[in-house]
């Protein structure tokens, strides 16, 4: 249940895409006022996040092979 | 220790929000706007249910009236501190905070779809580079759609294609009309992107 007025639960619902939204939202984005804001991940449900990364990685891989293939 | 959720409109009000670990908000009077704080002993790991909060938070705060969201994990030693951190970008947020006004943010994901891969010849990279071409395509469509609520668009395409969308908030539902049934929707979201 809702604790907040205006915040339905739905929108922080369970599923995997919102999970990756909200840690793309809230850690990766937004203003930064200082130099030394760190994240320590402690929950082992943000596994998702190190999950994230890879996808990335891989796909930033893919695409620069990709690439390289068609100059080639 | 001071935890920074965002920078907001002095005329927000932060009654009764709860933010990390059920602390209550505080909105801290800077001058040409006011940041939301709580007072918590230690900076704070980063835990779902942390994220949570401070998401719900920035959104509430951007639907009052408005917000520049901060990242997850600014901690000052006090308001002193904070203010010396606020100090030289003072007229940057203000400005940013004024474009933010009223408004929130939509997460667009467009997916492929099994025909365009299989009708397709070619390898797997002609394949893949194809589909992706199709999506954007897609996502060109949405945004001409969407035109008449979106305040801006924010494009990338990585492993999937993502749109970032600022709109008011009274156009989710319109909004949420337009997208329906051609992409993926998360949010209201506070306009993170946007920053």
């Amino acid at each position: 249940m809702s604790d907040l007025p205006g915040v339905p639960d739905e929108a922080l619902g369970d599923a995997e895409l919102t999970l990756v939204d909200l840690v793309d939202h809230v850690l990766n984005k937004g203003v930064v006022l200082v130099g030394d804001a760190t994240i320590a991940v402690a929950d082992i449900e943000l596994i998702y996040l190190g999950l994230n990364i890879v996808l990335t990685s891989v796909e930033t891989a893919k695409e620069t092979m990709l690439r390289r293939g068609e100059q080639g | 220790m001071l935890y920074a959720y965002g920078v907001v409109s002095r005329g927000c009000s932060s009654a009764g929000l709860k933010g990390l670990d059920g602390a209550p908000v505080e909105l801290l009077d800077a001058g040409a706007f006011a940041v939301a704080v709580s007072r918590l002993q230690a900076a704070p790991d980063a835990t779902r249910e942390r994220l949570v909060a401070h998401h719900r938070i920035c959104l509430v705060l951007a639907e009052q009236g408005g917000v520049v969201p901060l990242r997850f994990g600014n901690v000052f030693a006090s308001w002193g501190d904070l203010l010396t951190h606020l100090s030289s970008r003072t007229t940057e947020l203000a400005n940013k905070l004024e474009q933010l006004a009223g408004c929130v943010e939509m997460t667009l994901r467009i997916p492929g779809s099994d025909t365009e891969t299989a009708d397709s010849a070619g390898g797997e990279g002609t394949r893949y580079l194809l589909g992706k071409k199709r999506r954007l395509e897609r996502a060109e469509d949405i945004q001409r759609a969407l035109k008449p609520i979106l305040k801006d668009w924010r494009l990338t395409s990585g492993t999937e294609i993502k749109a970032a969308c600022l709109i008011d908030k009274s156009k989710v539902a319109a909004f949420q009309a337009v997208v329906k049934e051609r992409a993926r929707v998360s949010g209201p979201w506070a306009p993170s992107s946007f920053v």
